[in-house]
């Protein structure tokens, strides 16, 4: 894992969260501090991409000195490997948890997907397709097709999210799959609250 | 939409004045046997040439030693020899100037033979030809009484002339769906079994139906297809049209294993064909059944909006055809204060007139007849379902010319829902074969009816619905 996925989702104007790479956990402490707490850090390793999730992730850091403990702690678990840096991010509150995702289709071209996320997803399977490119039009049917879609119209007192913000979104994805044609790509989380949508981690296949 | 030379010969196919049958057979087990038997019995008013270089007459027809040997022009020909002697007589139609084949014979690229079927490919391409297979089970025109269906037709019933066509990919299952049509007097405008695809794929055949103005709805039964982006693009411009009706077989989800990511494991292999035909607007039926019984609703006017109303002789059936409409987003229609001052006065006075309308069990024919005019005035009501309970005493057969009669005011759709046995089949083979579809449950007839409306819609975006009108073809 690396940050190119993050410039990527950057470059077709997908909004992703305030972050920075750093090697020391003395830098990791200062960037959490300037980005601000809550942060969480991910270790940016090409072996780490085969590697469980939560071996290279650190949530919830709350302090300066969570962030460089945090840090000191990914650095020794994957010394001995190649390391390009640890990513520090802010950490969004709340949101309803989205999966966005693409596929190369042999028949097709690109898939996108959309989805209800969370570690369920595979199970749920509360997930929609289009044939890119698609429309904005196109992008609100998708999200109208959800089965769960009144978690995103604002369930047990949240707001409404901002669907007009998750449609440009997906449009926005559609671009790029046509354009960077990936094997596969997933967004996932994707953070949509009242006031828009963050892509919180990104995978990219190619 | 400029058609490509091939597909425009496909008019060759469909609607030849003279055929050359090759591979003809005196053998009457003999596929090229039952070919000539099929036009010549079915009543094919062209010309029909056997061709078979060992015999004088076939059926009372000259038979002729090959295509070159014939006189006059010939349109089309049905090829049904050995595959070693395939493309030396595609070869001969070539240099004949046939436009349109039907090569039923098999063993090509579906036992692994792909450079046998690439040398027949390149040969029709050579002449323009549109080549309907190879091992294919041949094509239907009822209008026209062309009949390349190898089966006989004692065994396989032919449906009579209609609106639909349809696309199988699959032979079988092509055959299955024609008799059963027939047996439920759906008609038919075309059939055709294009088999492997060397030529003709379902892409040319949906852009020729597309511009046919024997077909109204347009039905494809699908395990894969060679270009997906131009399905979907074709699709979407026919629907706008006319109404694509479409089964996708083969749903595993193969290769799903093999994913990296979650958007690889939940992309199984029919989600892009799902989305591919929403995006196209076309109607995916997810079992043969609803196959047909989303087909044949489109076959009268479309419908204005999506309020039912119900008219039954059974209260259990009104209640379940309640239940129904909500679960499809229907909404029960609430009648005119005309329709039901006119009910009041016709029902008995213990009647409850409102929608579900329960005419309740002693409803003779002339009681349904005020039902229906009533129904098909009231301007809160956009789609009849009409329940008729044939089991009654007071019910008889005239109620049937009734609802005929009514349908072809042509001013809004009217749905049958006829549940039971022998007797209630009899008169629901009477109602399809006048245009009324008919099912066995409230919930069957409203999930086609819900399909309709969404598609009356989405009609109506793209084209002028003042008055309601059956869907005309595209031109």
């Amino acid at each position: 894992m690396d940050n190119t996925g993050f410039r990527l989702l950057s470059k077709y104007g997908i909004a992703i969260p305030e972050y920075r790479v750093v090697k020391t956990p003395r830098e990791a402490g200062e960037a959490a501090r300037k980005i601000g707490f809550p942060v969480a850090m991910k270790i940016l390793s090409p072996s780490a991409l085969h590697k469980s999730d939560k071996e290279g992730v650190i949530l919830e850091i709350g302090d300066r000195a969570g962030a460089e403990e945090a840090c000191g702690a990914l650095l020794r678990r994957f010394s001995g490997e190649k390391i390009e840096g640890v990513l520090v991010q802010r950490m969004g509150g709340g949101g309803a948890e989205l999966i966005v995702g693409g596929k190369r289709d042999a028949q097709f071209g690109q898939l996108l997907m959309l989805g209800i996320g969370g570690i369920f997803v595979e199970i749920y399977k509360d997930v929609v397709f289009r044939v890119c490119p698609i429309t904005k039009e196109d992008a609100c049917q998708m999200i109208s097709e959800l089965k769960a879609r009144k978690i995103l119209e604002g369930a047990r007192g949240r707001k409404p999210v901002d669907k007009e913000a998750l449609a440009s979104a997906l449009v926005s994805v559609s671009k790029l799959l046509e354009k960077e044609n990936p094997s596969e790509f997933d967004i996932n989380p994707l953070i949509a609250d009242e006031k828009g949508c963050v892509a919180v981690d990104v995978r990219i296949l190619r | 939409m400029a058609l490509s030379k091939k597909v425009k010969n496909l008019r060759a196919v469909f609607n030849p004045d003279s055929i050359a049958i090759i591979g003809a057979s005196r053998e009457p087990n003999k596929i090229g046997h039952v070919i000539v038997k099929n036009f010549v019995d079915g009543g094919f008013a062209g010309k029909i040439y056997p061709i078979n270089p060992n015999a004088e007459e076939i059926l009372g027809l000259p038979s002729y030693k090959s295509v070159l040997d014939i006189k006059g022009e010939v349109d089309s020909a049905v090829i049904a020899v050995p595959e070693q002697a395939v493309a030396s007589v595609l070869e001969e139609c070539g240099r004949k100037g046939i436009r349109g084949v039907v090569l039923i014979t098999g063993g090509f690229s579906e036992v692994g033979k792909n450079e046998e079927e690439g040398k027949i490919a390149a040969i029709a391409n050579k002449y323009g030809i549109a080549l309907i297979g190879p091992n294919c089970m041949g094509v239907l025109t009822p209008a026209s009484r062309v009949d390349s269906v190898f089966l006989p037709i004692y065994k396989l019933g032919r449906p009579r002339v209609g609106g639909i066509s349809f696309i199988s990919q699959s032979g079988a299952v092509g055959g299955c769906i024609v008799d059963l049509a027939a047996r439920a007097g759906i008609g038919m405008g075309k059939f055709v079994s294009y088999g492997n695809a060397a030529v003709i794929d379902e892409c040319d055949l949906l852009e020729y139906l597309a511009n046919d103005e024997e077909t109204e709805i347009i039905v494809i039964y699908l395990e894969g297809v060679k270009d997906g982006r131009r399905m979907l693009s074709l699709m979407r411009e026919i629907t706008k049209k006319k109404p694509v009706v479409v089964i996708k077989a083969g749903r595993s989800a193969a290769g799903a294993e093999a994913a990296r990511s979650h958007t690889g494991s939940l992309a199984g292999a029919s989600e892009a064909y799902r989305a591919a035909f929403k995006q196209a607007n076309a109607i995916e039926a997810a079992t043969l059944e609803q196959l047909f019984d989303f087909a044949k609703i489109f076959d009268q006017v479309l419908p204005r909006g999506n309020r039912v109303g119900i008219i039954t002789n059974g209260g259990g059936m009104g209640v379940l055809a309640t239940d129904s409409l909500e679960d499809e987003g229907l909404a029960l229609a609430k009648l005119s204060d005309g329709t039901q001052k006119l009910m009041r006065l016709s029902l008995p006075p213990y009647a409850n007139v409102r929608n579900p309308l329960d005419i309740i069990g002693d409803a003779d024919s002339h009681r349904y007849e005020v039902a229906i005019n009533a129904m098909m005035k009231d301007d809160n009501v956009d789609v009849i379902l009409l329940i008729i309970l044939f089991q009654t005493a007071a019910i008889d057969s005239s109620v049937v010319n009734i609802a005929i009669r009514a349908s072809d005011q042509r001013k809004k759709p009217i749905v049958a829902v006829c549940t039971g046995g022998e007797y209630t089949e009899m008169h629901k083979r009477i109602l399809e074969s006048y245009g009324i579809p008919t099912y066995a449950s409230p919930s069957s007839a409203l999930r086609a009816a819900a399909k309709f409306v969404a598609y009356a819609e989405y009609y109506s975006k793209h084209n002028d619905t003042t008055c309601p009108k059956k869907i005309k073809t595209m031109k």
